[in-house]
């Protein structure tokens, strides 16, 4: 049912996301905590996102404005979320909540977690799809070892009747993307799906995650502190710094030529392993506490490029390219 | 690495579980898992066959009595009530555990009396749970609200009574009778049943309130929110299930309580109503004779009371112990 209703909507929106100008805001006893400051990025079908930045960049909080789970204090102050041309921040409680899980469905970093302990691996599936759908306990457990199958369990008859103790961390991570993809999301975003698993693991639910966006036609935003992962598995990069966007790029255009001074230190801490290097450059300086931001650019206080107006001018996000957006003063015809 | 095919992926999936702390290969359900560390206490395992001998003494009392609970037998010639162990009536009803002063058979009194006891408290336990679950439940979920202000403030007031006070106050007010309300008809048992359930669900609401505190940190809680939960169904899908062996060990520690309360309340005369076999009356009619050489008289119904407590919570702290083991080192601490 949801096949043929999900094939019309396509044709009509290939356009998936449009965020733009959001702002989000956390009013707590410190002072106002700018998470997410003014950002306009959009998402197509089939497409892959990676949003990079160091942690507290407002990666997660862009993610969970999408989801409509922006908690007391923190509050989206301005801007619109299109979703297929809907706009969200114009939707009910419960609207949202039938759009969660059903339209847009989100993994979470941390699949030790995520699971709940006491609930078996098919209870915690057959759950999301009772959110969502009216099917039968029959049909419940037929997608469940579908879903299973999809995300390449092995057993998944089997897995069903497992708690989530009896699974090792990267099958807790399949079963948490197989309720993601429980009621056929349009979009799906990963919060950093790998960071606590190994690399192997971490290799092939990547490869899992790209088998399954063909083959559900997604658009997947993909939330990440790690260059290496995205230059893999994504289309286009959104580099974050401190609540900013600061670079947008096609993923090759990104290695090959970054333009943004954030970037290229980014990308220089990547260990390589055909250079050989003493010492891996990194830096220098911490970001900056969201609650009082520098002026000027958020980043000229650690910008080895920094000029004279950089501390004291905020740099516009510019297109400078096909698909590409930077927020500096230098590269800016500036 | 290569492509992974299903073999390769369950290796290196299996690597990694190495390092958790349970492996696949032990495998066991959750209650077994429960069961292989409650057997390890040698003492909630006592605890638990004492538990099982009352419930079975309660159960088959009407088997297992020699004689029936409210008969009172002539005294011999020569002798009075009460009559102490192994005589016999002037019909020659034997004395097992001795009679009391008006005849009756202790021990046939005491079975019974365990049989009353443990319903009365098993049936204001559930009641109890009941309660503090929906009390606790709903004030944890909406913490800071106006509900769980109003709820939390009522359970402070009631929790700062002492037990058996309330519950006198409380039999006060429902008087101790039978109760129409409407077309129900509330007998003596359920009525004080009820009123033990009051005076014990502020401490079942204070602990849920907390558990489902603890829980609600947990990311698993947010990650049902991002598959589109709405909060009740949360609450009660993913939350309660997580708060069942924390209330579980409450209910038993809370047992051995209730257990003193019923009898505390019958020996007052304001629980249980004579002729009815309760141990709480017998003890009270005991009293006379603590000092009189009747030794058999309190002993039996003390002993009887002493061993039900003894054994929930010994059964009490070993599923603590075993339900939980984290919550046990936080409470030892």
């Amino acid at each position: 049912m949801s096949r043929v209703f999900r094939w019309e909507s396509k044709v009509k929106y290939s356009r998936l996301l449009e965020i733009s100008d959001l702002v989000t805001r956390f009013h707590t006893e410190e002072g106002v905590v700018k998470a997410v400051d003014g950002n306009s990025m959009h998402l197509d079908a089939g497409e892959t996102l990676g949003i990079v930045g160091e942690s507290g960049c407002g990666k997660t909080v862009t993610a969970l404005s999408i989801m409509g789970l922006i908690e007391n204090p923190g509050r989206i102050e301005s801007g619109s979320i299109l979703f297929r041309g809907d706009e969200l921040l114009d939707k009910t409680p419960q609207e949202m909540q039938e759009i969660r899980g059903k339209e847009i469905a989100m993994v979470f970093q941390d699949p030790m977690n995520s699971l709940n302990p006491t609930l078996t691996v098919g209870d915690q599936i057959d759950r999301v799809l009772d959110f969502h759908t009216p099917l039968s306990r029959t049909e419940k457990r037929k997608r469940a070892i579908e879903l299973l199958r999809q995300v390449e369990m092995p057993e998944p008859e089997k897995r069903l009747d497992n708690y989530p103790h009896q699974l090792s961390g990267g099958m807790r991570q399949r079963v948490l993307i197989a309720m993601a993809l429980s009621c056929n999301p349009i979009v799906l975003i990963l919060d950093e799906p790998t960071t606590a698993l190994d690399v192997t693991i971490e290799a092939q639910i990547f490869e899992l995650v790209d088998k399954l966006k063909a083959q559900y036609d997604m658009g997947i935003i993909l939330i990440t502190h790690d260059l290496s992962v995205v230059a893999n598995s994504c289309d286009r990069v959104i580099v974050m710094y401190a609540g900013r966007i600061v670079e947008e790029a096609p993923v090759i255009d990104l290695y090959e030529d970054p333009l943004h001074p954030y970037t290229r230190g980014l990308l220089n801490s990547i260990p390589q392993l055909d250079k050989e290097e003493e010492r891996l450059p990194s830096i220098p300086g911490e970001v900056p506490e969201l609650i009082n931001l520098p002026e000027g650019c958020n980043f000229s206080p650690r910008c080895q490029e920094a000029k004279e107006r950089c501390p004291h001018d905020d740099p516009p996000l510019v297109k400078v390219g096909p698909g590409r957006r930077i927020a500096c003063w230098m590269d800016n015809g500036a | 690495m290569g492509t992974p095919d299903a073999s390769t992926s369950e290796q290196s999936d299996l690597s990694t579980s190495v390092m958790a702390p349970t492996t696949e290969k032990k495998h066991r359900g959750l209650l077994q898992e429960i069961w292989h560390n409650f057997k390890k206490n040698r003492l909630s395992l006592a605890g638990g066959i004492i538990v099982m001998i009352a419930v079975a003494l309660a159960v088959f009392a009407p088997v297992l009595s020699p004689h029936d609970p409210v008969k009172q037998f002539r005294d011999p010639p020569g002798q009075h009530s009460p009559l102490p162990p192994l005589s016999r009536s002037e019909e020659g009803a034997l004395f097992l555990l001795g009679s009391d002063k008006f005849g009756r058979d202790i021990l046939s009194r005491a079975l019974y009396g365990c049989r009353t006891l443990l319903q009365l408290a098993t049936g204001s336990i559930t009641i109890a749970l009941a309660l503090g679950l929906l009390m606790g439940g709903v004030a944890g979920y909406r913490k800071g609200s106006w509900v769980d202000e109003l709820i939390m403030r009522v359970v402070d007031v009631m929790l700062s009574f002492p037990t058996l006070v309330l519950a006198i106050a409380l039999v006060g007010a429902f008087g101790i009778g039978k109760t129409d309300i409407g077309p129900i008809t509330l007998s003596n048992m359920y009525k004080i049943a009820i009123v033990i359930a009051i005076t014990y669900s502020p401490a079942f609401a204070r602990v849920m309130r907390g558990v489902v505190l603890q829980e609600m940190a947990e990311d698993y809680v947010d990650a049902a929110k991002m598959s589109g939960g709405a909060g009740w169904q949360i609450l009660t899908g993913e939350i309660f299930v997580n708060t069942i062996p924390p209330m579980i060990v409450q209910a038993s520690l809370n047992m051995a309580t209730t257990v003193l309360t019923s009898a505390s309340l019958s020996f007052l005369g304001l629980g249980l109503q004579p002729p009815r076999p309760s141990l709480g009356i017998m003890l009270n009619e005991a009293r006379d004779y603590l000092f009189g050489g009747a030794w058999w008289y309190p002993l039996v119904p003390g002993f009887f009371i002493l061993l039900i407590i003894l054994g929930f919570n010994l059964l009490g702290d070993g599923l603590r112990d075993s339900l939980d083991p984290r919550q046990a080192r936080r409470t030892q601490l």
